[in-house]
């Protein structure tokens, strides 16, 4: 059973929509869920002012339109699936625990900031801070699984302390800042300055890049832990080169300014085979 | 302003010698009152406990160092959103919330005044600011005055001890402020601190420069204060705040001040044996003894509950000790002339030695003491914990089962080397809690209308639902009435109030300023002229307690 939301107009300001989720619409019929209120700057709204809503909720949302103004889809949603066919605003699934969310589009900033478990999966490319800390934070993403077939933007799993981000694309600059566990993982390249402030996290570089000054050269190898984590990507939909996930990787060690037990993977196709 | 009799309850205002008789009391224009017409509004208070509105006699609620630790630390309010309503304004929660959140949750715990411990005078503007936008409270604040280059001066210049220019300086920093009494946080130490020569050990080190030492600096200002009859006496931070071996400081300082009057802040800091460096142990029977022998000294005891807390203090050197123990974020901030300011955020483990020792050496402070009249309820707010533990904190003095349960989770080497582990059988009594959260902290204020409900009295009560769970009847009263008004029902806030700032007043020679002046010119970069607050928008309306009455 499928509770579908259809964007009516655009929203005259930004609408954060935490309530709609799978755990808090069960059982709603179509009037019920449209007297929900969301707040749109200093408005007050209904879910039915904004969506045309049809269906009953169970377990499955899927909201549809030009959702750039929607902010918070899928936010600390903790199970069920969220379908969303469209570009969507900023803290797409931010602090989810569980559940699957999937985006046909793009996401602004903060897509599954502070997640802490589930899989959030997008078609198109990601803005800044993806899987990121909030300001103030030490603490960002704590697990699950982000799959991003596009770009992501700047920072990208910042602070992360458990889980995986996957990006097809290319990371902005200054991912894994700050990181102290966890993998980002990006096959086009990571951007400039990644992992300063690493503690014991994984950066993955499907081309090569110059790790920042603080990193040294380890090794080169053929890491089995990687290769269960590209294994696991491809099978969330991300597309992966086999020679990557058979290939050989230069590891470098850092950031040596913090505690030094993290790294930078870049693949060495050179080796490959 | 309706009349209110409310009826049936058992009263409980120690100040008048009223300990659980079923009384009415009687409220009309903003003060109890003997009687009441039949016109009045009656609230049924009958199986409820009644106590005057609770005051807060040491928190950190308004000011440079409250505002930055709200910046320092969004993440620890972004989970504590709180909405505006057609009554209330919009702000955050957390262990430092934002300052009309901060006004609610004062009100709806059935506290009516409360005192910012900790202001720096150059400050006044923003603490004014601040306090204006605190609702629902009546309140006041205390000015730094431990570690100002101008009153060094003024020190060194009357041989180090109380003299007119002194008295006359403190009652003009008073007026120039809206101050309502005079704050000393570890005196001198902050000043060497800031010198970046660490800091004071004892009460005879000098500071650099100046050629006066702490113990000058008490007994001037001290002295001052005492001379100029504020209604509320110096209020003490002494010097070598949480290291092992500190209480010979504290007994020290005690001795100092000899015959004057003082309130001396968050005691279980500064109650520790050992030596600096090595783990501290529990002085706090000798203190209390001391204390006992002293009524011109009073205390409250910032109390340590277990759980996430923000220390801010303007003992900037402690702050930097704290920063090195935790690694995590941390501000440190230089006040010019005046003080400094350092703020870290903290958690109290029980599993801990020292955080267990802390957590019992309160303990044995508030059980061991004999006087509640002496020893007041603080958490140092938000230092200690939030002001929200406060109920928490009242069911371990009043529930010994619960205390025990508590005791057993915490660090037991700790706990054995505290009177706790002889089982300390005292629960304190409703009369002896309204002691310490009300009647003790007004007269200690000089709040002559607040803290007891007599005839006169402001008509701030508080009425609870007498249940067995001493946490949860604290944590949300039936009514909170302030000024006649009933704020608070049900736990929900019912009417927004903008509380009253309180000041003092004391005479002095306005020949100071010619004093001051040259002085403020060779350190301040503000202008002498442009010190004081003039902007009536801040200073009124305000009650006046004038000094020397």
């Amino acid at each position: 059973m499928t509770l579908t939301f259809t964007l009516r107009t655009q929203p005259p300001a930004r609408v954060p929509v935490p309530a709609v989720i799978p755990q808090r619409l069960r059982g709603l019929g179509p009037s019920k869920v449209s007297a929900l209120t969301v707040r749109c700057g200093r408005q007050v709204l209904a879910v039915g002012d904004l969506f045309e809503v049809s269906g009953t909720g169970d377990d499955q949302l899927v909201l549809a339109g030009d959702l750039r103004r929607v902010d918070a889809i899928g936010a600390g949603m903790s199970g069920g699936r969220v379908l969303v066919e469209g570009p969507c605003g900023d803290h797409l699934g931010a602090r989810m625990s569980g559940g699957e969310l999937e985006v046909r589009g793009a996401a602004g900033a903060w897509a599954g900031a502070e997640m802490a478990g589930g899989v959030l999966r997008l078609t198109g490319d990601a803005g800044p801070r993806l899987g990121g800390a909030y300001p103030g934070a030490r603490v960002g993403m704590t697990g699950g699984e982000i799959i991003v077939s596009g770009d992501a933007g700047e920072e990208a799993g910042a602070s992360m302390r458990r889980g995986l981000v996957a990006v097809g694309g290319q990371t902005g600059s200054g991912a894994g800042l700050r990181m102290l566990a966890g993998t980002v993982i990006a096959l086009s390249g990571i951007g400039a300055e990644a992992g300063i402030g690493n503690k014991r996290g994984s950066l993955v570089s499907g081309q090569m890049v110059q790790p920042p000054p603080a990193y040294g050269f380890a090794t080169r190898f053929r890491p089995p832990a990687l290769r269960l984590q590209l294994l696991r990507a491809r099978e969330l939909g991300l597309s992966v080169d086999d020679a990557m996930v058979r290939g050989t990787w230069a590891r470098w060690s850092g950031d040596r300014t913090e505690l030094g037990r993290g790294e930078i993977l870049i693949y060495d196709p050179e080796e490959a085979g | 302003m309706t009349a209110i009799r409310i009826s049936g309850g058992q009263l409980y205002d120690p100040a008048n010698d009223v300990d659980g008789e079923i009384r009415d009391v009687c409220l009309q224009h903003g003060k109890v009152v003997a009687e009441v017409g039949p016109e009045a509004r009656r609230i049924d208070a009958r199986g409820m406990v009644m106590m005057p509105g609770a005051v807060d006699i040491h928190a950190h609620i308004a000011g440079p160092k409250v505002n930055a630790a709200r910046k320092l630390s969004p993440d620890e309010r972004r989970n504590d959103p709180v909405d505006r309503t057609e009554l209330l304004r919009s702000g955050t929660g957390g262990l430092v919330p934002s300052t009309f959140i901060t006004g609610y949750r004062y009100s709806l715990l059935g506290y009516t005044t409360v005192v910012e411990a900790a202001a720096p005078p150059l400050a006044a503007r923003q603490v004014l600011s601040e306090l204006r936008d605190t609702p629902m409270i009546d309140k006041a604040f205390l000015i730094l005055m431990g570690n100002n280059q101008v009153l060094f001066e003024l020190i060194r210049q009357s041989g180090g001890g109380a003299s007119a220019r002194l008295r006359a300086a403190v009652a003009w920093w008073l007026h120039a402020t809206g101050g309502y009494g005079v704050k000393l946080v570890n005196p001198g130490g902050v000043e060497v601190w800031k010198q970046g020569g660490g800091n004071v050990n004892s009460l005879d080190d000098e500071v650099a420069g100046f050629r006066v030492t702490p113990r000058q600096v008490l007994e001037a200002i001290g002295g001052a204060v005492h001379e100029l009859g504020l209604p509320h006496p110096v209020h003490i931070h002494a010097n070598n705040l949480g290291v092992p071996g500190n209480a010979d400081t504290t007994v020290e300082t005690m001795r100092t001040l000899s015959g004057r009057q003082a309130h001396f802040a968050h005691l279980q800091f500064h109650c520790y044996g050992g030596r600096p460096g090595g783990l501290p142990r529990s002085r706090a029977p000798e203190l209390l003894d001391y204390l006992s022998s002293h009524p011109e000294l009073t205390a409250d005891v910032g109390q340590v509950m277990f759980g996430p807390a923000v220390t801010m203090t303007a003992d900037a050197p402690v702050s930097a000790l704290l920063r090195d123990l935790g690694g995590g974020k941390w501000l440190n901030h230089d006040t010019e002339v005046e003080t400094g300011c350092g703020i870290v955020p903290y958690t109290y483990r029980a599993g801990n030695y020292v955080h267990a020792l802390q957590w019992g050496i309160g303990l044995e402070l508030f059980l061991l003491g004999q006087n509640p009249w002496q020893v007041m309820l603080s958490t140092d707010h938000p230092n200690g914990g939030s002001f929200l533990s406060y109920p928490r904190l009242i069911r371990l003095l009043m529930d010994r089962a619960f205390r025990e349960d508590q005791m057993r989770r915490a660090n037991q080497r700790a706990i054995r080397r505290t009177a706790l582990r002889d089982g300390l059988d005292r629960e304190y009594t409703l009369n002896e809690i309204a002691i310490i959260t009300r009647a003790a902290p007004a007269r200690r204020l000089g709040l002559r209308d607040k803290g007891h409900l007599g005839i006169g009295a402001d008509a701030d009560v508080t009425i609870y639902h007498d249940r067995a769970d001493r946490e949860e009847m604290f944590a949300t009263p039936r009514y909170v009435i302030k000024g006649g008004e009933v704020l608070v029902e049900e736990g929900d806030l019912r009417r927004a109030d903008e509380g009253t700032l309180l000041c003092t007043r004391a005479a002095f020679d306005p020949e100071v300023s010619g004093v001051l002046k040259p002085l403020f010119g060779e350190r301040y970069t503000v202008a002498f002229e442009h010190y004081p607050v003039r902007d009536p928008a801040l200073r009124e309306p305000a009650r006046i307690v004038e000094a020397g009455t």
